[in-house]
C-alpha cells in the first residue's frame, strides 16, 4: 500500500510540476508579445548570455573538433580511409556536437546563473518589490533573458560549428599531415547549407529552453539560501536533459524529411 | 479609504487569516501588531495583490481588489510606496536607479532627471548624495532601510507621489537609535505627502511615534482595534491580550507561534 501511495504521490507530483511549468511558459509567452519591450535589458541579456559564454563554447568546441578528427583518422586508417576525416569532422560538428555542446556548456553556465539571481532575488522579495513598483516581473525579468537566450545561442552555435571545423584541421594538419587547402576543399564539398542551419535552427530551441528552465526554477524558488541552491541544480538538469530530448526529436524530424 | 471586509487565507490546510476586517481612512496611519506569525505580513501582501485572498474584500478608493483586472491592479499599484522588512532594494542596480525606479518606467525620463528625483529623496531620508552610484550592497542596514523608504515615497515620472504608504516591520534589525530616526522619517515622509499608510510591527515604540490607529492581529484574527491614545488605557482587566503584547510578558492569554 506504501508503494503505490508513494508512486502516486510522485506522479501526481510530476504532472503538478508540468503544469506550472505549462502555465509558466504560456505566460512567458504571452508577455513577450505584450508592450513594453525592456530593449535595453535585451541587450545587457545577449552581453551576459551570448558574449560571456564565447570563450567557454570556443574551447569545448575547438577541443571537441580537435578529438574528433583523432578518432576519424585512427579508426578510418583501419579501413584506409582517412581522407574522410575533413567531411565528418564537418558534418558531425555542425549537425549535432556544435549546437548539442555549445547548448550544454550554457545551460551549465548560463541556466544556473539565471536560476540563482531569480531565485535570490524570489527570496529577498525584490520580486514582489517589482510588482509593488507597477513592474510586472515576468516583462522585466523572464522576457529579457528568454529572447536574449533565444537570440544568442544560434550564433554561438555558428561559433561553435567555425571553431570546432577549426580544431578539426589544427590536428589533422599538424598532428597527422593533411594538406590544409585539400583539407579545406572537402570540408566545403561535403558541407550543405542545411547541415549548418539545422544546427542552427536547433540551437534557437536550445537558447529558448535555457533561459526558460533558469527562470521557471528561479521564480518558483522558496525557502532561503537551501532553495536557491536546489532551483540551480534543477535549473541546470531540467535544461541539459530537455536540450538532449529536444534534439533527439529535433534531429528525428528535420533529418527523416 | 482601504475596507478591508471578512478577509480569509488559506495555504493548503493552514489558515493564516480568519475574517480580518479593517478599515482606515483617508490620511489615517494604522499600525498593525502582532507576534510573529500572527498573519501580519499576509495581510500586507493580499493588499498589494502578492497574495490572492481566499474570500472577503479588499476594497481601495471604492475599487475591489480581489479578482480586479491587470490593469485595475497596476493603476492602484502605482500609488502604493512599499518598504520591505528586509528594504529589498535591487541588488544589481545602483542607488540613484533603485530609487527613482518608479520613475524610470517612464522611457522619455532623462537620466539627469532620474538622477536628480533620486537625490532630492536621498536628502530627505537623511542620506548624502555622494551614495548615488552606490549598491545596495555597500550599504548599512540603517542606510538600507533609508533607501528602501526614499524608494517608497518617490514619485513617478510625473512627479505624482504615492498616497498609499506600507511598511513592513520598518524597524527590525535596527538599533534604538536608528529607530527611532526610521520612525521620525516616516512620520514627516507621511506628513509630508498626507498618505494613508498601513505599518505592521511588533515594536511598540512604533505604534507610539507613527500610530493614528492601531490594531492587534492574533492567529490569524483582529482582537483589538482602537485609536492610539487608547493603547494607555489598557489594563491586564480591560484587554489581557493587548496588555501582554505591549509589556512584552512571557505569560498570559497570546501563545507564542513555534
Amino acid at each position: 500500500m506504501f508503494i503505490i501511495t508513494s508512486i502516486g504521490r510522485a506522479f501526481l507530483n510530476f504532472a503538478a510540476q508540468i503544469g506550472r511549468l505549462f502555465i509558466f511558459t504560456m505566460h512567458a509567452l504571452y508577455a513577450c508579445v505584450r508592450p513594453p519591450l525592456y530593449i535595453g535589458l535585451i541587450g545587457k541579456q545577449i552581453i551576459h548570455i551570448g558574449y560571456y559564454s564565447l570563450p567557454v563554447v570556443a574551447l569545448t568546441s575547438f577541443f571537441t573538433g580537435g578529438a574528433l578528427a583523432i578518432q576519424i583518422y585512427y579508426g578510418g586508417n583501419q579501413f584506409n580511409s582517412e581522407s574522410i576525416v575533413a567531411s565528418i569532422v564537418a558534418l558531425g560538428i555542425t549537425r549535432e556536437l556544435g549546437p548539442v555542446l555549445a547548448g550544454l556548456m550554457v545551460a551549465g553556465r548560463v541556466s544556473a546563473a539565471i536560476a540563482a539571481e531569480l531565485g535570490t532575488m524570489r527570496v529577498t522579495e525584490q520580486i514582489d518589490a517589482l510588482t509593488t513598483l507597477s513592474t510586472d516581473p515576468m516583462k522585466y525579468l523572464v522576457v529579457p533573458r528568454l529572447i536574449a537566450a533565444t537570440i544568442s545561442m544560434p550564433i554561438l552555435a555558428f561559433f561553435a560549428d567555425i571553431i570546432g571545423v577549426m580544431g578539426g584541421f589544427v590536428v589533422a594538419t599538424q598532428s597527422f599531415g593533411f594538406n590544409a587547402a585539400l583539407y579545406i576543399q572537402r570540408t566545403t564539398d561535403f558541407l550543405d547549407f542545411d547541415d549548418i542551419s539545422s544546427g542552427l535552427i536547433k540551437a534557437t530551441a536550445f537558447g529558448f529552453i535555457i533561459a526558460l528552465m533558469g527562470c521557471y526554477n528561479g521564480y518558483q524558488s522558496a525557502g532561503g539560501a537551501q532553495g536557491v541552491g536546489r532551483a540551480t541544480t534543477n535549473a541546470v538538469v531540467s535544461a541539459s536533459i530537455l536540450i538532449l530530448a529536444t534534439n533527439y526529436i529535433m534531429t528525428s524530424l528535420l533529418f527523416s524529411s | 479609504m482601504i475596507i478591508i471586509k471578512d478577509l480569509h487565507k488559506k495555504f493548503g490546510t493552514n489558515a493564516v487569516l480568519k475574517g480580518v476586517s479593517l478599515d482606515i481612512q483617508q490620511g489615517q496611519s494604522l499600525v498593525i501588531i502582532g507576534g510573529s506569525g500572527s498573519g501580519k505580513s499576509v495581510l500586507v501582501k493580499c493588499i498589494l495583490g502578492l497574495e490572492q485572498p481566499t474570500s472577503g474584500s479588499i476594497t481601495i478608493d471604492a475599487h475591489e481588489m480581489i479578482g480586479a483586472s491587470r490593469t485595475a491592479r497596476h493603476k492602484i499599484n502605482s500609488r502604493i510606496g512599499m518598504l520591505f522588512q528586509h528594504s529589498a532594494l535591487f541588488d544589481s542596480l545602483p542607488i540613484w536607479q533603485n530609487v527613482a525606479f518608479r520613475a524610470l518606467q517612464t522611457p522619455s525620463l532623462s537620466i539627469s532627471d532620474a538622477r536628480e528625483i533620486a537625490a532630492e529623496h536621498l536628502i530627505r531620508v537623511g542620506l548624502e548624495t555622494s551614495l548615488l552610484d552606490a549598491f545596495p550592497n555597500e550599504l548599512s542596514g540603517g542606510s538600507a532601510k533609508r533607501v528602501g523608504l526614499a524608494r517608497a515615497i518617490a514619485p513617478d515620472a510625473n512627479g505624482t507621489p504615492p498616497d498609499i504608504l506600507i511598511f513592513d516591520e520598518p524597524t527590525t534589525g535596527l538599533d534604538a537609535l536608528m529607530t527611532e530616526i526610521i520612525n521620525d522619517l516616516i512620520c514627516e515622509c507621511v506628513e509630508n505627502l498626507h498618505a494613508t499608510t498601513i505599518t505592521i510591527t511588533h515594536d511598540m515604540r512604533s505604534v507610539r511615534t507613527i500610530a493614528d490607529k492601531a490594531a492587534l492581529l492574533y492567529r490569524g484574527g483582529i482582537i483589538w482595534q482602537g485609536e492610539q491614545n487608547d493603547l494607555s488605557d489598557v489594563t491586564q482587566d480591560t484587554n489581557p491580550y493587548l496588555y501582554q503584547f505591549m509589556n512584552g510578558l512571557a505569560t498570559g492569554p497570546i501563545e507564542v507561534v513555534e
